[in-house]
């Protein structure tokens, strides 16, 4: 056999296995130059191309790392018979395989989504932290002008805790926002290895997971020492409320409710720390 | 050699193959360790993989006025190398515990 004889016959296998026409040339290219080489190193082209091996074996090797699905559509699309058998089966078998399909798709969509809404209850928890320190502030000013001034430090003790904590949880929130992803990016590329060719994700992105921070080291230490510092304020605030009370937070007044645009606030320390 | 036993090395050899200088699809065979039976075909899929996981790069160049194919090292591909060769002591100590239990 030739070298035009052998691409050519080999071009044909891979139409038959419906390998796509861009796999088909990429092929063909590294056949031929792999000929071109022995007869370069002095074989005849003959010899050249009866080196190189059966012609299954170079089929078998274009079509080894190809996705589950398309190698099972390929081999029955090798004969129009099988075309129509499958045909028939499909339509016979539609009120099995759809409710099927459509449910392991609507899994799939439910895991990716359930990944996500994880990540977005974890963000919208910790702004939920960090506001109740900001809203600390106006209620301070709101207890001080209802004569409860030392009860609003207490609050506002309170709520800064609370507002510190969640600054301090900025890290470890973007930590686990970054696992989360991967894990999502990671699930659909699991998914899509069934219809295509997915590169792999390697070792490296599980390990960066781990070891970084998801955001870089100055940011994350900013993160916790603001955290740190509001929490510190917070909790001298406490301090000073309960000895100006001559240790006792019960003895405190309550202060009215805060009317605010968004409705009444209501804040209670105590609560918190009893 | 045992086929399961090879495929890991074949990846290994064919990165290392490269690793010096970037290498074409016929020397990386030719260059082969006999042991290996490395072919056009057992290589070819192997290429393919290594060049779309991002371990080897792929260039054409003009060589006695046709293209040819050369592969290179990736800096992922030289991490993937290393770990390789980092992982040889572990092997060299089972197949140490193996021969020493398989020899009477």
């Amino acid at each position: 056999m030739n070298k035009r004889e052998f691409t050519s016959a080999l071009r044909d296998r891979l139409r038959k296995e419906r390998v796509s026409r861009e796999e088909i040339e990429d092929a063909l290219t590294y056949y031929s130059e792999a000929i071109d080489d022995r007869m370069e190193d002095g074989m005849s082209e003959e010899d050249a191309v009866a080196a190189l091996g059966e012609i299954e074996q170079a089929v078998a090797s274009v079509c080894a790392d190809r996705p589950v699905v398309r190698k099972a559509i390929s081999r029955v699309c090798v004969s129009r018979t099988a075309i129509a058998v499958a045909i028939v089966l499909l339509v016979l078998g539609a009120i099995a395989w759809i409710p099927l399909v459509l449910a392991l798709g609507v899994l799939a969509v439910a895991v990716y989504l359930a990944i996500w809404a994880l990540i977005a209850s974890l963000w919208l928890a910790d702004a939920s932290l960090v506001l109740m320190g900001i809203v600390g502030v106006p209620f301070l000013v709101h207890a001080t002008t209802s004569g409860a001034a030392l009860s609003g430090v207490l609050q506002m003790g309170c709520a800064f805790v609370m507002g510190g904590l969640g600054v301090l949880l900025v890290p470890v929130m973007s930590l686990a926002t970054g696992c989360l992803i991967r894990a999502s990016l990671a699930f659909a590329r699991w998914v899509g290895h069934f219809f295509m060719k997915v590169p792999a994700s390697g070792r490296a992105a599980s390990e960066s997971c781990v070891h970084s921070w998801g955001m870089a080291r100055g940011t994350w230490r900013g993160f916790v020492v603001v955290g740190g510092v509001i929490i510190g304020v917070g909790l001298a605030a406490v301090a000073v409320a309960w000895v100006s009370s001559g240790f006792d937070l019960g003895s405190l007044p309550k202060v009215p409710p805060m009317h605010t645009p968004l409705g009444d606030v209501r804040f209670d320390g105590l609560a918190l720390l009893s | 050699m045992d086929a399961q036993l090879k495929r890991g090395l074949l990846d290994a050899y064919v990165l290392a193959a490269v690793s010096r200088e970037s290498s074409y699809g016929y020397r990386i065979v030719h260059d082969a360790p006999p042991a290996l039976e490395l072919t056009e075909s057992t290589l070819y899929p192997i290429l393919r993989r290594l060049a779309r996981d991002g371990l080897l790069l792929e260039t054409k160049q003009e060589h006695n006025g046709r293209l040819r194919k050369y592969f290179s090292l990736t800096d992922r591909g030289r991490d993937e190398l290393e770990r390789f060769v980092g992982d040889i002591d572990e092997v060299e100590e089972i197949l140490t515990f193996v021969r020493g239990r398989a020899t009477r």
